[in-house]
């Protein structure tokens, strides 16, 4: 089994001419966590655009464990297994923390048209899901808030729930979009804690995020892009030394 | 006690009408303004079954609700690839068209003229004709569709629709189909108003085009607005409330000669005076934006 579990092979995706995203050659290993930053207008939303279907490519390819889903749409995607998370924290935030949780559970009978009027099994199914969803509500510490309405939480338990929603999915790969950004230092730590858990329950995490402290503490490898290319890649130890990193941040 | 009977049966055909678009514009979001197209539809093809073919209501009801439902799948798919205020234009160019088809087609229809003569529906050799035996039928039919649609709306079914009402982008990153959602929602939604418009023929035993109008369709909408948006209770409640209360105001003792009219401004002016108090509905949580 290869070890490659998400791979870009020369992906562009221009925006009025701009190449927002610009021949990027990408490959993330299975159970690891790759940070990747650079400074705002990199490309580094788009490039997660195009690896979970929300945007299409103009050229270039996007495997997963080899299968090309370059043409895929975002909910086939999620089901195939890349689930993420949105920069501008999305959620449900009329429906409970719990409802938000069993919404992201994959496969229900009861999402379907008959399995909905029929009922019995779907009853059964929802009793399992409920489990099941308690126990991503605890691995993110909301077990105490499953019946507070989403939208009534603070905003690092929102950044908590949108991270219990995308490991609801089932997905091995997990693509966060500043998983940590505005959250106050506690809840921070936390985030950062989990993060670094996800490799031993078979999750491979790929984060964009500019506290580069946070980077240094959890990534095993970084990326770092600038106006729509990677201008390095490696451990943190080796983009850091380098001289165009140092530059793209200063500039 | 037909007078009441009357308004009974019209509140229990308005509340399928309206709790099949609140299945669609409360729970789902889609705000269409053609709920009155597919209830005409409906109510034609029932009238024409039983006119031209001597078909018994027992089978042009399921063949109405099945052409509206087929009807709505072919018009979901240039329709819903536009979103909001573009959906409910899209969705109004809908409703004049099937307007001015059930005006123009004469040979079909009967144009402005209508169809007269629908004969009403029987049950074992019986002609229900008395208005308490329509009533019955038309509770019954009621009462199963509410049921089959809080059957869907309490279900995982109705939570993917509600997300997609809150937010599309993030329903679709959870992996829910959102495209396939909002087809059957409209769907079935079109499916149900075919089934309170058969009704309707065969209560009225005359149909023409004038109460299959735009205006009918807002008059669906005020009674999910009114009632609650996603609340299935709701439309119940609105239908009750906007059926009987420009009845009600007929025994105000208005002098006749601007009874008409202002019987109109007091009914406009509840629900202005509605909007403003309780912009959520009578049994609403949620206000449609």
């Amino acid at each position: 089994m290869s070890q490659i579990i998400l791979e870009c092979r020369s992906l562009t995706k221009a925006f009025d001419g701009i190449r927002a995203v610009d021949n990027v050659w990408l490959a993330v290993e299975r159970q690891q966590i790759v940070a990747i930053i650079g400074p705002n207008g990199a490309g580094k939303t788009t490039l997660f655009n195009l690896c979970t279907g929300f945007l299409r490519p103009d050229s270039g390819f996007i495997r997963f464990k080899g299968q090309d889903i370059t043409r895929f749409a975002p909910n086939q995607i999620t089901l195939l297994g890349i689930a993420r998370t949105f920069q501008d924290l999305r959620l449900i935030r009329q429906m409970t923390v719990l409802e938000n949780v069993l919404l992201a559970i994959p496969h229900q009978a009861g999402e379907g048209f008959w399995g909905a009027i029929a009922g019995r099994r779907s009853a059964r199914e929802e009793r399992t899901n409920h489990k099941q969803a308690m126990e991503w509500l605890k691995f993110v510490g909301l077990e105490n808030k499953v019946s507070d309405l989403a939208g009534a939480l603070s905003y690092g338990q929102q950044k908590l729930l949108g991270l219990a929603c995308c490991l609801a999915t089932g997905a091995e790969v997990l693509m966060l979009d500043e998983p940590v950004a505005g959250v106050e230092p506690a809840t921070n730590d936390r985030i950062l804690d989990y993060l670094r858990h996800l490799p031993s329950l078979g999750k491979t995490v790929v984060f964009i995020e500019h506290n580069l402290s946070a980077v240094q503490t959890v990534a095993n490898s970084v990326v770092v892009m600038d106006e729509g290319k990677v201008i390095a890649e490696g451990s943190w130890e080796q983009v850091s030394q380098k001289a165009r990193v140092l530059e793209a941040y200063l500039a | 006690m037909d007078y009441l009977l009357h308004i009974l049966i019209l509140i229990g055909i308005y509340l399928i009408a309206a709790a099949s678009l609140n299945f669609v514009a409360g729970y789902t979001g889609l705000l269409s303004v053609a709920h009155a197209a597919f209830y005409g539809v409906g109510a034609y093809i029932a009238a024409l079954m039983a006119l031209k073919l001597g078909a018994p209501f027992w089978l042009s009801l399921p063949c109405a609700t099945a052409m509206a439902a087929m009807l709505a799948a072919v018009v979901a798919i240039p329709a819903l690839r536009v979103h909001d205020d573009y959906f409910v234009i899209a969705t109004f160019c809908l409703q004049v068209i099937a307007t001015s088809v059930m005006n123009n087609w004469i040979d079909v229809t009967g144009g402005p003229l209508g169809l007269p003569g629908i004969p009403h529906p029987t049950l074992f050799g019986v002609s229900l004709s008395a208005h308490w035996q329509m009533a019955l039928l038309v509770w019954a039919i009621a009462g199963l569709s509410l049921w089959l649609l809080h059957r869907l709306v309490s279900a995982p079914f109705g939570r993917v629709l509600k997300a997609i009402r809150e937010d599309e982008v993030f329903t679709r990153s959870l992996g829910k189909n959102v495209v396939k959602y909002k087809v059957l929602a409209f769907v079935i939604g079109a499916a149900f108003a075919a089934v309170s418009g058969s009704l309707y023929a065969v209560y009225m035993t005359y149909i023409d085009p004038t109460s299959f109008t735009v205006h009918e369709s807002i008059f669906m909408l005020a009674i999910v607005i009114v009632g609650g948006a996603g609340n299935l209770w709701g439309s119940v409640a609105g239908a009750a409330v906007l059926v009987a209360l420009p009845e009600l105001l007929r025994f105000v003792g208005l002098p006749s000669a601007i009874a008409a009219n202002v019987r109109q401004m007091l009914y406009g002016a509840s629900l202005v005076g509605m909007m403003l108090w309780r912009p959520q509905g009578l049994l609403g949580k949620y206000r449609l934006d």
